[in-house]
């Protein structure tokens, strides 16, 4: 068992699984209007009609202990990303039949993304969660790495992935148990992304373990 | 490493280098010598993954006339007004003083491969041990019948970014009111398979703002082209009854111009337009015909390290480069420079190589926030630069993947753009 920092409340999220929301959080501000009814949302929120949304992009549904949830809901398993929430609140009761939430939905996709960009700018406080390292993670990093190797690798890698942080995350000094384990689900499909999935498909355990250490050391 | 490690190591480097290893090429007369001829998205990786990995124990000098390199890139979307033309600009600074390389703004104009020279347009010649040709594309000559580059005013091809960019952008902009706008398509293989289509999504994307009752017609001599059923739902969803293609079927491949009357004949019938960006037939960059490792349009390399088949000396990236099935593009190009990069210090220093992989990915944009993607990952085989397999972006996504998508191309185009210039 082991620790890391993330946010979000239960379920291991890593940094950028959740896709950044664009719209104009202005905009959101005031669509929030129709929401607030029922939701608080920011520093402090409490549970009203409907559970606080704080730090909701990227918080697993039915998070909120001590609000009772229908098992729409609850039972879902899903993760609340940019997309999911948009499905959601375009047509609660067609996207989670069952959903006690009486709101009727919103039709306009530039509406929910100016909305759901409000949503993000509330952040989660950090918390340390217990995170559990797969068995497949576990075996990559048990791997000695060749930094020379992870070197020459990450050559394809900083095509996309710069010192910066915009559209596409960030991996230089990652810390290597959260590297590995999101090349390791990409190369599963348990993450899912196009060009993650074509990228880590055709790196071996030795590879990913280079680059974990080669990243990690850049910076 | 970069500048303090060149410093430090000194000349002491070279003598370790030829101790060490004995058997390395090009010790035997000094520090070797790499010239690349072109500072674009091949030339440009290339010299500095060689500085950057060879260290003091390689000498690199980049030749490339223009002191900024304006990226094909992203400049569709300076035509959809998504982007500044400074934003495209980049310039050799870094190359030269973080990496040591020796940046020459002049023209190669020719290459004595007995010799191991490269004559520059200024005078004087460059000893090379190792060339790398990345001059990227030329027209084919008479490939539309009517035009040729001296009529790339009347009728702009923006297929090399920068001036002609601006013009074909000025043109779109006062185009009188309910005109049309003609492009000429290439046929295969060009630069950048999608970049014509991206192209015609900023053309539509800025006169549906400002002249909507205008057209825009596509003469294509393709039977089809790439992530078609994307571009073609994306126009019919943001740009519905503006856009029309004929294609080979319906005479596409028979066109000719007149620059002088702007008038477009297809297959006979003489159209008038207002705009008309004509994308001729494309071959590899004069300089490498010139240097005679070409055979027809292109330079035919080796999958391994893209070394020319002409030449064991030379090696061809990007655009110029016949490779197999790697598209042109600047991913592509970024992706053989460095693999190109590993093979030529190992060979000139001994240090390690590693096997050849490359990969592509290319985004379009098709309006705002609605960008879609199309990858491939390749291997080296006996034959050629080989698919092993790759992904296109689905239609029906949700705007929030589109958005998403677009998003991605942003991020991407500060990391490659680094990864080539610094
Ligand atoms: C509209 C458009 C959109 C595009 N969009 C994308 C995209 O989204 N993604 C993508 O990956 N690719 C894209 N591309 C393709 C990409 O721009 C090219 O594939 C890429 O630039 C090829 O790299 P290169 O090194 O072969 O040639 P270039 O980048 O063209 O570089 C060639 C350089 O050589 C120099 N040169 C030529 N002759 C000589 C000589 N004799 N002496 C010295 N220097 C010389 C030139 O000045 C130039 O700087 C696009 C292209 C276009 C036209
Ligand atoms: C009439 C009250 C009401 C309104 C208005 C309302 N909601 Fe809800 N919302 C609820 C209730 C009740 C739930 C719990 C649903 C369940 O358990 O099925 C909920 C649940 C949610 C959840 C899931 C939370 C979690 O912890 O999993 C999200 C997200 C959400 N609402 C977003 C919104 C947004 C955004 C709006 C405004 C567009 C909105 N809601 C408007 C009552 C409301
Ligand atoms: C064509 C562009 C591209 C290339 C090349 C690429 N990546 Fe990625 N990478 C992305 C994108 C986009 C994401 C965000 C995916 C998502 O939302 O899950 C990502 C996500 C990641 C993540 C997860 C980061 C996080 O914070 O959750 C890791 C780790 C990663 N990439 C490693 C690599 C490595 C290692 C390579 C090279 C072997 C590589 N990538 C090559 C585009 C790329």
């Amino acid at each position: 068992m082991r620790l890391a920092l993330v946010t979000g409340l239960f379920g291991f999220i890593p940094a950028m699984a959740i896709a950044q929301p664009m719209g104009d959080p202005e905009a959101g501000e005031q669509l929030y209007r129709a929401c607030a009814t029922c939701h608080e949302i920011g520093e402090g929120a409490r549970n009203r009609a409907g559970p606080h949304l704080t730090g909701i992009v990227g918080r697993a549904a039915g998070a909120i202990e001590g609000f009772r949830y229908s098992s729409a809901i609850g039972a879902s398993g899903l993760v609340w990303d940019v997309d999911m929430l948009s499905r959601y609140i375009e047509d609660p009761q067609g996207t989670m039949p069952g959903t006690r939430m009486a709101y009727r939905g919103m039709a306009d996709s530039q509406q929910r993304s100016d909305l759901i960009a409000y949503l993000a700018s509330f952040e989660a406080e950090e918390v340390a969660i217990p995170f559990e390292l797969s068995p497949e993670a576990a075996a990559v990093l048990a791997v000695a790495p060749d930094m020379a190797y992870g070197e020459y690798l990450s050559a394809e890698c900083t095509a996309c992935h710069a010192a910066g942080d915009a559209g596409i995350p960030k991996i230089e000094g990652l810390d290597p148990e959260l590297f590995v384990t999101a090349m390791v689900e990409y190369r599963s499909g348990e993450r899912t992304h196009q060009v993650m999935e074509m990228v880590s498909g055709r790196l071996g355990d030795e590879e990913i373990a280079s680059l974990a250490v080669f990243f990690q050391k850049a910076q | 490493m970069k500048i303090n490690r060149r410093s430090f190591i000194g000349s002491a480097a070279a003598g370790v280098g030829v101790m060490s290893a004995p058997m390395v090429m090009g010790a035997a007369h000094g520090t070797p010598n790499v010239v690349v001829i072109g500072g674009g998205a091949g030339g440009a990786t290339a010299a500095r993954y060689i500085a950057r990995d060879g260290g003091d124990q390689v000498n690199v000098t980049l030749i490339e006339p223009t002191r900024t390199y304006y990226t094909c890139f992203f400049s569709n979307l300076y035509i959809g007004g998504f982007r500044t033309m400074e934003s495209l600009g980049h310039s050799y600074g870094t190359l030269a003083s973080e990496y040591g390389i020796n940046v020459v703004h002049d023209w190669a104009v020719g290459v004595d491969r007995d010799a191991k020279t490269v004559a520059l347009a200024g005078g004087g010649s460059v000893p090379y041990d190792k060339l790398i040709l990345s001059p990227g594309i030329d027209f084919v000559d008479g490939a539309v019948p009517g035009w040729d580059v001296s009529a790339q005013n009347a009728m702009p091809h923006a297929y090399k970014a920068g001036s002609q960019t601006e013009l074909l952008k000025a043109q779109v902009m006062s185009m009188r009111e309910g005109g049309t706008y003609c492009m000429v398509a290439p046929p295969n293989p060009y630069r950048c398979p999608p970049g014509p289509y991206e192209r015609v999504s900023m053309v539509a994307h800025q006169l549906k703002q400002t002249n909507p009752t205008a057209k825009i017609l596509i003469v294509d001599p393709k039977e089809g082209f790439s992530k078609q059923g994307l571009f073609e739902q994306g126009w019919e969803r943001h740009y519905s009854g503006m856009i029309e293609r004929i294609g080979p079927d319906f005479g596409g491949a028979n066109v000719e111009v007149d620059p002088a009357a702007m008038t477009v004949t297809i297959d006979g019938v003489v159209e008038n337009v207002d705009v008309c960006n004509v994308i001729p037939a494309q071959r590899a960059g004069k300089i490498a015909h010139d240097a005679g490792v070409t055979d027809g349009n292109w330079a035919p390399v080796e999958a391994f390290a893209l070394t020319s088949k002409m030449d064991p000396a030379i090696h061809v990236l990007g655009d110029s480069a016949a490779q197999g099935d790697m598209p042109k593009s600047g991913f592509s190009a970024n992706s053989q420079a460095k693999v190109c990069a590993n093979a030529v210090v190992g060979e000139l220093t001994g240090s390690r190589v590693f096997p050849a992989r490359f990969s592509n990915t290319c985004w379009s944009l098709i309006d705002t926030e609605d960008g879609v993607k199309v990858g491939a990952a390749y291997e080296p085989t006996e034959e050629k630069i080989a698919s092993t397999g790759g992904f296109v972006s689905q239609t029906d996504e949700t705007a929030e993947v589109r958005a998403q998508t677009y998003q991605e191309s942003l991020g991407w185009y500060d990391a490659i753009v680094s990864d080539m210039f610094g």
